[in-house]
C-alpha cells in the first residue's frame, strides 16, 4: 500500500531516475558482531533520509562508512555510481555533523566555519574562502558570533556553527548523526524547520541518524526504519505510519494497539480476526500477500479508535467493529486526551479523543462503561 | 555555603605546617649570620654571596640546567610519540612489552635504573659525562611524559580527529592541526615534568656521570651527607622560590583561565 | 610506513637504554667479581666466535645470589627496608588521610589552592626537602631546642642518624603521592549518601566507617602502594636521615657498588630487589586498571 502524497517529489518511483547513493549487499563485521547485515539500499540527490533505529541497530556504521571511517566487510557501496571503497575520509565529497558538535575549540566559528575550505581547492583564494564563510554565516545567521569561541556561544548556535561547518564545502552528500540530540525539545523542534528549510536551499542530500521517530517523520522524505543491522521498512514517513509492514515498525513508530489472533481466509479483499473467546472477530482489509488463514496482528493507532457512552449506530452498514469497554485510566494531555479501556476479554486499548469541549462538559469519566469501534479500513492486518 | 568542621580545619592546619614548615626554617636560617646553623646569629646575606663566589657550583649548575633542558626536550618528544603509540595505534608486535616499558620505569627504583644504565654504557664503552646523563635522564622521564600525554589523549574527543579528517585533512594534518593544538597544555606539563626530575635527580645522575660532569644534587649531596651546610640553604632557598613563584604563577594563571571560561560559558547560555 | 616510524623510535629507545640494561644486570649479576676492568669475569669475547659464547656461559653461576643469602647483612637489609617501608607506608597514609579528608570537605573555592599547596612540595627538590630535616632533627636542632625550652624533655633526643628520622624523611617526602589518590576519590564522594547513611540511622562515625572509608579505598590502595614502592628502594633518605645502623637495601647496593666495586654482588641485589617488587607493581597495576575501568 503506497500512501499519496501531495509533494511531486519522488525519485525513488521513476525506474529511470539514478540513485547519488547505492549500498549493494553491504555487510560490516566488528570481529564476530554483524554490525550491518547484507544491506541494499538507494538514496536519491536532494532526499531528506532518515535513518531511524534504537541504539545499537547499526544506523550510525552506515553513516560512518558513508563518511569512510569504516569499510565494509563484504559488498559495494557506490557514490554517483562510483565504487568509493578505500577512498579516505578527506577525498570523499562528503561531509558529516557530528553527534557531539565535534567543534574545534581552539578555533573561532569563523576558523571552524573555513577549516576544510582551507583545505579544498579554494585554499590559496582567501578571499574566496571569506566569501563562502559569510555566506554561511548568514545561512546559519551566525554573523555576530563569528568572532567567539565554541564556548563562548550557546547549545543552539553550536548546533549551527557545525552545520555551517559542514555545508562550507558544498559537499555532494551531508550525513547527520543525531543532529538535534543535545538541544532541549523546544529548540529541537524548532530547528527541525530550520534544517529542512536549508536543506532546501542548498538542494543538499541529507542523510540524518536518529533514533527519535518524531524528528524523523518531521524532517525526512524518506525513512528507513532498522533492526539489529537491518532494514525492515523504507518509505515516506505517512506510509510508515499508517501502513507499517510489520508489528516491529508499528510499535516503533507512535503509539498502537496490537491485537494478536487468527485471521479468516480472506474473501472480497477482508478478513475477520478472532482474538479474545466471546467476543465478535475484528474484520479488516486483509494484506495482499495473505493467502488462507493466518495467525495475525491487527493494529490500530489510538486516534483511529472512537469512544462514546453508548453503542455507535452501525455505520456504514457492517463495516464497523465495536466493542464494551471500562475505561480503566484516563491521562489528560490538555490538547488531547487517552482513554486506557479494558474490554471483556481482557484485552486493553489506547484510544485518543481531541478534547473539543471544555473539561466539565466532557462524560467520560474512571469506571464507567464506554463503547470503542473502528471502521474496517482504519487499522492494518500485520502478518509479521 | 559548606563550612569547615573544626576537625578538618585542625587536621588541614597541621597537615600543611608538617609540609611546609621544614622548608620555611631552611629558608630563615639561609639568612644566618653564623657559621652553626641551629643558633641564630643575626640576619646576613652573606651565604649568597659564598655561594655566588663558588665557581664549582655554579659550574654544576649550568650542567644540569643544560641536561635538564635538552633531556626533558628530546623526553617529551619520545613520550609524546610513546602516547600517542600506546593510545591510538591497534595492535602490534611487543605491545604488551611496550607499554611494559613505558609504566616500568615510574616505579623502578632509581638505584637499580642507574646500575643498570651504567652497566650498559660501560659495556658498549660509552665515556660517562654530560651525554650519558642525558641519555639516561631522558629514558625515565619519557615513561613519565607519555603516561601525561596518554591520560590527555584517552579523553580526547576522537570525533574532533574524524571531524577534521572528513574535513579534507590528511591524517598527519588533523595531529598537527586539531590534536596537537588541544592537548598542547599536557605536553607542556609533561616536558615540566620532565624537566624538573632532571634537575632533582640524585641517584642516577651519580651513576651515570663522569669525573668531569657533576650536577648540581650530585654537589649538594656530598656537601650535606655529613652535616648541615649555610651555603646549601642559600641555595635551597633560591630553588624554592623559583619554583615556588612558577607554581604560583601558574596556578594564578590557570585559576583565572578557568573562571574566565566559566563566566563566558555562563554568558553564552543565557543567550 | 610513518606508523612503522612512530612505534619503531621510541620503541627502539626503550628497548636499548631500558631493557637491554635490564639483561647486562641480570648476566653480570651471575658472573665473579675480579679486580680487573671491567671488574668481573667472564667477559663475552665474540671474536672468539662459538667458543667465546660457550666459555662465558660456563663461567656464569648463582654464586652471588648464594652469597646474598649466607650473609646476614643482605637479607637483614631486604627486611628492614620492608619493614621500614610497610611502617611508613601505615604513618602516611594515618597523616594523609585526615589532610585529604579536610581537603575534600573544603568550600569548593579553597580546594585549587589546598591542591596547589599540597602539590608544591612535589615540584621542590627532594634532595632539598630531605636536607631541611637535618637541621632539625639534629642534636642541637630546632626540635630539640623546641622541647627543652617546653620542659617535656630534660636531655636533647637522638632522632637525627636512627630510624625515626628515615621514617620521618619518608612520610614527609612522600605524603603528597598519598594526599592526592585520596582526595581524588573523596571528591567524587557524594556527600548525599552521607546524609542517606545518617538518615538510615548511621551516627556520623560509623557513616564514616561504613560509607566514606569504602568509597575511598581505591584512592588509599593506590596512594599506599605509590609510597611502597619507591620506600623499599630508596636511597637518598637513608642516607641523609639513616645512621650508620639503618639498614636499607638501597643503600646496601650503593655502597656494594660505590665503595666495594663489587658489581656482581650489587648486580645480584638489584635483581633480588626488582623481585620484590614485582609483586606489589603488578598489584598496583591491577588496581588502576581496575579504577580505569570503573570510570569506563
Amino acid at each position: 500500500m503506497e500512501i499519496q502524497e501531495n509533494t511531486g517529489f519522488a525519485p525513488w518511483g521513476d525506474p529511470e531516475a539514478k540513485p547519488l547513493i547505492r549500498f549493494q549487499n553491504v555487510t560490516k563485521r566488528f570481529g564476530t558482531f554483524t554490525a550491518i547485515d547484507n544491506l541494499t539500499l538507494d538514496i536519491y540527490a536532494r532526499e531528506f533520509f532518515a535513518l531511524l533505529g534504537p541504539s545499537g541497530c547499526g544506523k550510525t556504521t552506515i553513516m560512518r562508512m558513508l563518511a569512510g571511517f569504516e569499510d565494509p566487510s563484504e559488498g559495494e557501496i557506490f557514490l554517483d555510481g562510483e565504487n568509493i571503497a578505500g577512498v579516505p575520509p578527506n577525498r570523499r565529497p562528503v561531509n558529516m555533523m557530528f553527534q557531539s558538535y565535534a567543534l574545534f575549540p581552539h578555533l573561532s566559528v569563523w576558523d571552524n566555519i573555513a577549516f576544510g575550505l582551507r583545505r579544498s581547492e579554494m585554499a590559496r583564494d582567501k578571499t574566496r574562502i571569506a566569501a563562502r564563510v559569510e555566506e554561511m554565516l548568514k545561512l546559519t545567521r551566525l554573523e555576530k558570533f563569528a568572532r567567539r569561541k565554541p564556548h563562548q556561544i550557546s547549545g543552539g548556535q553550536r548546533q549551527r556553527v557545525a552545520l555551517a561547518r559542514s555545508l562550507a564545502k558544498a559537499p555532494r552528500l551531508l550525513l547527520l548523526d543525531e543532529p538535534l540530540g543535545a538541544l532541549d525539545k523546544k529548540l529541537r523542534q524548532e530547528t527541525q524547520f530550520e534544517l529542512m528549510d536549508i536543506q532546501e536551499r542548498t538542494g543538499t542530500t541529507f542523510v540524518i541518524v536518529t533514533h527519535d521517530q518524531e524528528e524523523a517523520m518531521t524532517v525526512a522524505s524518506r525513512v528507513a526504519v532498522m533492526d539489529h543491522g537491518k532494514i525492515v521498512q523504507v518509505d515516506t514517513p505517512a506510509t510508515i505510519y499508517e501502513a507499517p509492514n510489520s508489528v516491529y515498525v508499528a510499535d516503533f513508530i507512535g503509539e498502537i494497539n496490537i491485537f494478536k489472533g487468527h485471521a479468516s481466509p480472506p474473501r472480497d479483499g477482508f478478513c475477520e480476526i478472532a482474538f479474545a473467546e466471546g467476543l465478535a472477530p475484528i474484520r479488516a482489509r486483509a494484506p495482499e500477500e495473505m493467502q488462507g488463514e493466518a495467525e495475525v496482528s491487527f493494529a490500530i493507532r489510538p486516534e483511529k479508535v472512537l469512544i462514546g457512552p453508548e453503542r455507535p449506530p452501525e455505520l456504514p452498514e457492517g463495516r464497523a467493529n465495536a466493542y464494551r469497554g471500562k475505561v480503566i485510566d484516563i491521562a489528560y494531555l490538555g490538547n488531547i486526551s487517552t482513554y486506557h479501556v479494558e474490554l471483556a476479554g481482557g484485552q486493553k486499548v489506547k484510544v485518543q479523543a481531541a478534547n473539543t469541549r471544555r473539561i466539565q462538559r466532557r462524560t467520560i469519566t474512571w469506571e464507567q462503561e464506554v463503547w470503542i469501534s473502528f471502521t474496517d479500513t482504519a487499522g492494518v492486518v500485520l502478518t509479521r | 555555603m559548606r563550612r569547615l568542621s573544626w576537625f578538618n580545619l585542625t587536621s588541614l592546619t597541621l597537615g600543611l605546617a608538617f609540609l611546609y614548615l621544614p622548608m620555611v626554617i631552611l629558608v630563615i636560617y639561609s639568612f644566618n649570620g653564623g657559621k652553626l646553623v641551629t643558633v641564630w646569629a643575626g640576619f646576613s646575606t652573606k651565604w649568597y654571596g659564598e655561594l655566588f663566589r663558588d665557581e664549582a657550583f655554579l659550574k654544576a649548575a649550568w650542567v644540569t640546567l643544560k641536561v635538564a633542558v635538552i633531556s626533558s626536550t628530546v623526553a617529551t618528544l619520545l613520550g609524546t610519540m610513546a602516547a600517542i603509540v600506546l593510545v591510538r595505534t591497534g595492535r602490534f608486535l611487543g605491545r604488551t612489552l611496550f607499554s611494559g616499558m613505558i609504566y616500568a620505569p615510574l616505579v623502578m627504583p632509581d638505584v637499580i635504573t642507574g646500575l643498570a644504565l651504567l652497566l650498559l654504557f660501560i659495556a658498549i664503552g660509552l665515556d660517562r659525562g654530560a651525554t650519558t646523563i642525558v641519555l639516561a635522564h631522558i629514558t625515565f622521564s619519557m615513561c613519565f611524559v607519555s603516561v601525561v600525554v596518554a591520560s590527555r589523549l584517552q579523553s580526547f574527543d576522537r570525533s574532533l580527529e574524524e571531524a577534521a579528517l572528513d574535513l579534507g585533512c590528511t591524517p598527519l594534518d588533523a595531529f598537527r592541526s586539531v590534536t596537537l593544538p588541544i592537548i598542547a597544555p599536557a605536553v607542556i606539563s609533561g616536558w615540566l615534568l620532565a624537566f624538573t626530575l632532571s634537575l632533582d635527580d640524585l641517584v642516577i645522575a651519580s651513576f651515570t656521570s663522569g669525573p668531569s660532569s657533576t650536577t648540581l644534587p650530585i654537589k649538594i649531596f656530598s656537601a650535606v651527607r655529613l652535616g648541615v651546610n649555610p651555603e646549601i640553604n642559600a641555595l635551597s632557598t633560591i630553588m624554592i622560590a623559583i619554583v615556588t613563584t612558577g607554581v604560583i604563577t601558574a596556578s594564578l594563571l590557570s585559576k583565572r583561565s578557568i573562571a574566565r571560561r566559566a563566566r563566558e560559558e555562563q554568558e553564552a547560555f543565557g543567550q | 610506513m610513518r606508523r612503522f616510524a612512530l612505534i619503531a623510535v621510541p620503541y627502539l629507545w626503550l628497548l636499548v637504554l631500558f631493557l637491554v640494561p635490564f639483561l647486562i644486570v641480570l648476566k653480570i649479576s651471575l658472573s665473579d667479581a675480579t679486580l680487573a676492568i671491567p671488574p668481573y669475569t667472564p667477559t663475552l669475547d665474540l671474536s672468539r666466535g662459538w667458543q667465546g659464547v660457550r666459555d662465558w656461559a660456563a663461567g656464569l653461576d648463582l654464586e652471588n645470589y648464594w652469597f646474598l643469602t649466607e650473609d646476614a647483612l643482605y637479607w637483614k637489609a631486604y627486611l628492614s627496608s620492608l619493614k621500614i617501608a610497610v611502617l611508613s607506608t601505615l604513618l602516611t597514609l594515618l597523616v594523609g588521610y585526615p589532610i585529604a579528608y579536610g581537603m575534600a570537605r573544603a568550600p569548593d573555592h579553597w580546594r585549587p589552592t589546598l591542591m596547589m599547596l599540597v602539590i608544591l612540595p612535589f615540584w621542590t627538590s627532594f634532595l632539598i626537602r630531605v636536607y631541611s630535616w637535618k637541621a632539625i632533627l639534629s642534636q642541637e636542632g630546632l626540635l630539640n631546642q623546641f622541647l627543652l625550652w617546653l620542659g617535656v624533655i630534660h636531655e636533647p633526643l637522638t632522632i637525627l642518624n636512627t630510624n625515626t628520622a628515615v621514617y620521618i624523611g619518608i612520610v614527609y617526602t612522600y605524603l603528597p603521592f598519598m594526599v592526592l589518590p585520596i582526595y581524588a576519590a573523596l571528591e567524587k564522594l557524594d556527600e548525599s549518601l552521607l546524609e542517606a547513611a545518617e538518615d538510615l540511622g548511621c551516627s556520623r562515625l560509623s557513616a564514616f566507617w561504613l560509607v566514606t572509608v569504602p568509597l575511598s579505598r581505591q584512592g588509599i590502595i593506590a596512594g599506599s602502594f605509590l609510597v611502597f614502592i619507591p620506600a623499599m628502594g630508596e636511597f637518598v633518605i637513608p642516607a641523609l636521615l639513616g645512621g650508620s645502623r639503618t639498614l636499607m637495601i638501597g643503600k646496601v647496593l650503593w655502597e656494594e657498588f660505590f665503595s666495594n666495586r663489587d658489581w656482581p654482588v650489587a648486580s645480584a641485589v638489584a635483581v633480588v630487589l626488582l623481585l620484590l617488587l614485582i609483586v606489589p607493581i603488578v598489584l598496583f597495576q591491577r588496581n588502576e586498571q581496575k579504577n580505569r575501568e570503573a570510570e569506563g
